[in-house]
């Protein structure tokens, strides 16, 4: 009974934070004062140019999911698998853009592509020129969403290579090479996990804001907010962020019906990995990997870097904003914190099947996920900011609700993997010798899913950090964090401040993750 | 031990979490919503609470989402008001919001000696420190623009640049044209600027560089773009548009500022409006890189621009225009797409 | 009044029954082998049992207490005083051998001395006392069955259900497994449900034998009626196999 006391408990809050405020707004989009009104939903259905726009958004996140497959899927058999050198260090450094707010990355590489930018001062006028082109509209777009959001598709797929067990690769290596043992053997086991991450970037793609307006390529996320923004228009800015459903039924019935089975995945924490020897292709690998590192990744951070100095300007910059680096942290923790935990119940919910839709709860998941913060921050502010709850809008709790419901989906799926992974017989003979739910969840479920709940935090924190829009809507006056300081700075501010401020809201980022990384040295996420 | 730190963590983490509700009533506070730009607001803010001593909580508008953060949140917040003030960057979100039933009147005494046609009368919004919208013209060329008219020009094709209509001032701009000249003459003016090839950026911060540069010769942009430019040295001249006899004058954009109505900290917010209406705020918005034209008299404007009573202003209605801008937005968007 | 009585109990799977009607009462003391093939339901009568799942007709009664019925679990599995060892042992990877085997017992006792000695008593009776401080996935396999009958038998149950735990082990290790368990079934007397697919294991261990099919008892006795009546089986199969045999000639 407890256990469904739980699980329940999680699944409401999550109803009240995560879809209670959208379905509001929905509901007042189509409610007009002579009852049901679709006039809004059947003028953007019959409005050419919102289908266009709709076909460059839904053209620019599959571009982008493809790439970030390829590259991710690639370099992440690089690091986890080969025997190249330094690739923890590799590892960390192409995750770097996924720190950095998406907005910050487009001035950023604005400084090297742009007109006047780095390529137009080491290169001749034409390169340059080539460089600035291709750095605007789509190609733009695709190349920097490619660049932020490959490292999810990497970080997944090596977090689900490492738990391969070895003697399915070492079977097949007795007849076959190394390139078809991936192609046939690894890289199908670890598909679903691929296909989570796709799932994840193009959900990201299709709902990114920054880069498509900093690139001038019209997409769908642009419309919706125009209407947020020139009309204050509530509802029919929310009737425009609709499709999102649309597409997270698309990536459903996608998911449905390539990640049939679910792959079983183990750990083999004493099974030595089988190492592909690159042999004569390791330095030439190494040394593409490192440029590759150092043009696309070291660099704009370098260039970042750069432009704080001097060191006192940086310091000065961080003690004035030690209260956003504070509420940047904490909202951070919590945030990430809360999200892990009800992503966790909902997730041991549906693959106990005590939550009987598994359907339903993966589309609700994915929904809070892919609704832009603009909708479900005024959602949020619509259902809370009233006398009876103006205690939570009042605080930064509101703030936590908005990040639970946003981020509740990745440790939903990422948790659920530990969770199947647990034969139930652990947990009836946990039952068997007396323990109640809260102690076998506290003394066997938690450690035994610990890696992934970890993974889960960490990402989430990483979202949480970078995300500025919600915070925007939702933090109580006064307060601020670090991206949010970094995006109102970016209108006028000097380039130094921004600059700063850029490098601090990296280091902030990466607070958690490095004592994670520490932490699991030696064992592998 | 594992107690322990849970405990820490909790005690933490509760006051964290609820701080704001604490400490909202002990002191002397007052909540305002800045669509200015942080780096100028914020030090004219921390002026006021130094000189009253009353703690300012403030929300600022970010670059990435230009304005929807904080005039959706005031909307949003409709029911259950939680700022006191708005300081819009411009008079048209003002009036948006009076339509709306957000704001509520307040005369600040500081009002009375800033000319009329820069607030409402009725006391729902008050305009200070200005933006004008100027030619900003690059100074190799021996000829110079005079009017709005010239982007029509053929002896200007393919040399000059607007920013994009569809945000911002830019925005503005068209649509006070709208009501001055009606939508055949304007729609007529948007589709010859086409026909002479006129460039489309993204920002008026674009258009500036772009002219700064060489690669355009002129470009209308915010006033405080143009001074920027020209502290930088970049040769770069500043043109007020329209300024003859029986043209249409420049275009004025007072920052505005506006009383939320059901502030739950009316008083403070009334102090904190007096205070930005005062001589000594349009003082500092005049100075440095803001540089915006001061709307009392015997404030000095920035050195680069002219006194707001020595140029000839356009004569609209903001009022006239907020509702335009809703309704040319689909057609400003068509324009663009095609 | 006996220890454990079954009465008519039926359990569905979707419409289809997995255990029809089963009926049984069992003593303090006895050890009764259930042998079936994977799927004729022996471990879904385990389950129920236990507690782990509710009957979906039918009445379980401990000391004639209704411990099930209605459909429902009344009492929970653990005020039952039931012992299992599962299949697949299910011993935790990440608590170490003393922690598994005293897991049920630091939620009932306090007292960390006494858990402590009857965690090194009941080792010591399986032979394991080495080990406490390791880590399952270092034993062999012999190893962990002896942990997983260790942590089934520390808190003196009166009723030890063992769901084919001895299948993955090479028979001299299997033969001093038994060896263990009938010495310490000796001495506790408790009841001993033993579930097997192999007879050879079964019939060494049982002294009263169930034979299931397709959730139904096929054939109930005690040891030389069983084993005459699997040799049969046995026998009738040695034939067919020699046909097939002497066909491929």
């Amino acid at each position: 009974m407890e256990k469904k006391t739980v699980i329940y408990t999680f699944l409401g809050i999550f109803v009240l934070i995560g879809i209670l405020p959208v379905v509001a707004m929905l509901l007042k989009s189509v409610l007009s004062k002579n009852g049901i009104d679709l006039s809004l939903y059947l003028n953007i259905l019959s409005n050419k140019h919102q289908w266009t726009v709709f076909f460059n958004s839904f053209k620019l996140s599959i571009t982008t999911t493809a790439l970030s497959i390829a590259f991710g899927v690639l370099s992440a058999i690089l690091f986890s698998k080969t025997n190249l050198p330094l690739k923890r260090l590799f590892t960390f450094i192409f995750s770097i853009p996924l720190f950095i707010p998406s907005y910050l990355n487009a001035v950023l590489w604005w400084e090297i592509m742009g007109k006047n930018g780095l390529m137009s001062k080491i290169t001749t006028p034409s390169i340059a020129k080539i460089c600035s082109h291709f750095y605007s509209g789509f190609s733009g777009s695709v190349f920097l969403m490619t660049i932020t959001y490959s490292p999810i598709v990497m970080l997944l797929t090596m977090a689900y290579l490492n738990s391969i067990n070895p003697s399915m690769e070492e079977a097949a290596l007795l007849t076959s090479s190394w390139k078809r043992v991936l192609l046939k053997i690894s890289i199908p086991i670890v598909k679903n996990g691929i296909i989570f991450a796709a799932m994840i970037v193009f959900l990201l793609s299709f709902g990114e804001f920054g880069i498509p307006v900093f690139m001038k390529y019209p997409v769908f996320p642009t419309e919706s907010f125009t209407y947020f923004s020139a009309f204050y228009n509530f509802r029919l800015a929310t009737a425009l962020s609709t499709p999102v459903v649309f597409i997270i039924l698309l990536v459903l019935l996608i998911e449905k019906k390539i990640a049939k089975q679910q792959t079983e995945i183990t750990e083999y924490p004493n099974a030595k990995k089988p190492v592909i020897n690159l042999k004569r292709s390791k330095i030439p690998v190494f040394t593409f990997i490192l440029f590759s590192a150092l043009m696309f990744y070291v660099l704009p951070i370098l260039l970042l870097f750069i432009k704080s100095l001097p060191l006192t300007n940086l310091f000065h910059t961080l003690s004035d904003s030690l209260e956003s680096v504070k509420n940047t942290i904490t909202l951070g923790l919590i945030g990430a914190f809360s999200a892990t935990i009800t992503g966790f119940f909902i997730g041991y919910g549906i693959s106990k099947n005590i939550i009987q839709k598994r359907e339903s709860g993966d589309f609700f998941t994915l929904f809070t996920f892919a609704i832009p913060s603009t909708v479900s921050g005024i959602g949020l502010i619509s259902l809370f900011n009233n006398g009876l709850t103006s205690f939570i809008y009042n605080s930064s709790l509101i703030v936590i609700a908005g990040f639970t419901a946003k981020y509740t989906l990745i440790s939903n799926r990422i948790t659920r993997i530990g969770i199947n992974s647990i034969p139930p017989s652990m947990e009836e003979a946990a039952e068997i010798e007396g323990a109640n739910w809260l102690y076998t969840l506290k003394k066997i479920i938690l450690p035994l899913t610990k890696k992934q709940l970890m993974a889960s935090f960490l990402i989430c924190y990483v979202f949480c950090a970078r995300e500025p829009e919600l915070i925007m809507l939702t933090l109580p006056a006064g307060k601020d964090t670090l991206s949010v300081r970094l995006l109102n700075y970016m209108a006028n501010g000097s380039e130094s401040l921004i600059a700063s401020l850029g490098i601090i809201t990296l280091l902030i980022s990466l607070v958690p993750v490095i004592p994670a990384m520490l932490l699991l040295k030696g064992e592998d996420l | 031990m594992k107690k322990f730190t849970v405990i820490l963590a909790i005690s933490l983490i509760i006051p964290f979490l609820l701080n704001s509700c604490s400490k909202r009533n002990r002191e002397k506070t007052v909540v305002v919503y800045v669509s200015e730009d942080r780096v100028f607001s914020e030090p004219v803010l921390k002026e006021f609470e130094k000189e009253t001593g009353i703690k300012v909580k403030a929300i600022y508008d970010t670059e990435e989402n230009k304005s929807t953060g904080v005039m959706n949140r005031l909307i949003a917040e409709k029911n259950n008001p939680q700022a006191d003030v708005y300081w819009a960057n411009e008079p048209i979100r003002a009036e948006v919001l009076k339509q709306k039933g957000i704001s509520q009147p307040y005369l600040s005494k500081n009002a009375r000696t800033i000319p009329d046609k820069f607030k409402d009368k009725d006391g729902y919004w008050t305009g200070f420190s200005a933006r004008a919208r100027v030619f900003i013209v690059n100074k190799n060329s021996k000829e110079k623009p005079e009017s709005i008219l010239d982007y029509i020009n053929p002896k200007w094709k393919g040399k000059c640049v607007i920013a994009n209509p569809l945000f911002g001032t830019t925005t503005t701009e068209i649509a006070a044209l709208f009501t001055l000249w009606g939508k055949e003459k304007t729609m007529d003016f948007l589709e010859k600027m086409k026909e002479n090839k006129v460039l489309i950026s993204t920002s008026n911060g674009e258009s500036a560089d772009l002219v700064a540069q060489g690669d355009y010769t002129f470009s209308l942009v915010d006033s405080d773009d143009a001074v920027n430019r020209i502290k930088q040295g970049k040769g770069v001249e500043i043109v007020y548009p329209d300024q003859k006899e029986g043209e249409i004058g420049t275009l004025i954009l007072p920052n505005a500022v506006i009383l939320i109505k059901g502030a739950p900290h009316k008083k403070e917010g009334e102090k904190l409006i007096d205070f930005l209406l005062s001589p000594e705020t349009e003082q500092m918005l005049a100075k440095e890189d803001c540089a915006q034209i001061p709307l009392h008299k015997g404030v000095n404007p920035p050195s680069q621009l002219k006194e707001i009573s020595k140029i000839k202003t356009m004569n609209i209605d903001y009022f006239e225009i907020a509702k335009k801008m809703i309704e040319i937005q689909p057609v400003l968007k068509k324009w663009i797409e095609n | 009044m006996s220890l454990l009585e079954l009465k008519n109990i039926t359990k569905m799977y979707k419409d289809k029954s997995v255990l029809d009607n089963f009926s049984e009462t069992m003593e303090r003391g006895e050890r009764i082998a259930i042998i079936g093939h994977s799927g004729c339901g022996k471990t879904t009568l385990l389950r129920i049992i236990s507690g782990l799942i509710p009957p979906y007709e039918g009445e379980l009664k401990i000391n004639g207490k209704i411990v099930s019925g209605n459909g429902k679990v009344i009492v929970p599995p653990y005020k039952r005083n039931i012992s299992m060892v599962f299949q697949d042992l299910a011993l935790w990877p990440h608590l170490s051998v003393e922690e598994n085997i005293n897991f049920g017992l630091s939620i009932k006792i306090k007292n960390k001395n006494e858990i402590k000695r009857k965690t090194e008593e009941i080792a010591k009776q399986v032979g394991i006392e080495n080990k406490l401080k390791e880590k399952p996935s270092t034993l062999s396999g012999g190893e962990k069955q002896r942990v997983a009958l260790a942590r089934a038998l520390i808190s003196n149950p009166d009723i030890l259900l063992m769901d084919e735990p001895l299948s993955s082990l090479d028979t001299m290790l299997k033969l001093k497994i038994l060896e263990t368990i009938l010495s310490l079934q000796r001495e506790r007397r408790f009841l001993l449900i033993f579930v097997s697919h192999q007879f050879h294991e079964a019939l060494t261990i049982g002294e009263r034998f169930i034979i299931m099919e397709k959730g139904r008892v096929i054939k109930r006795g005690n040891r030389k009626e069983v084993k005459a009546y699997l040799e049969s089986i046995e026998k009738r199969f040695k034939i067919e196999t020699e046909k097939l045999s002497g066909g491929e000639k």
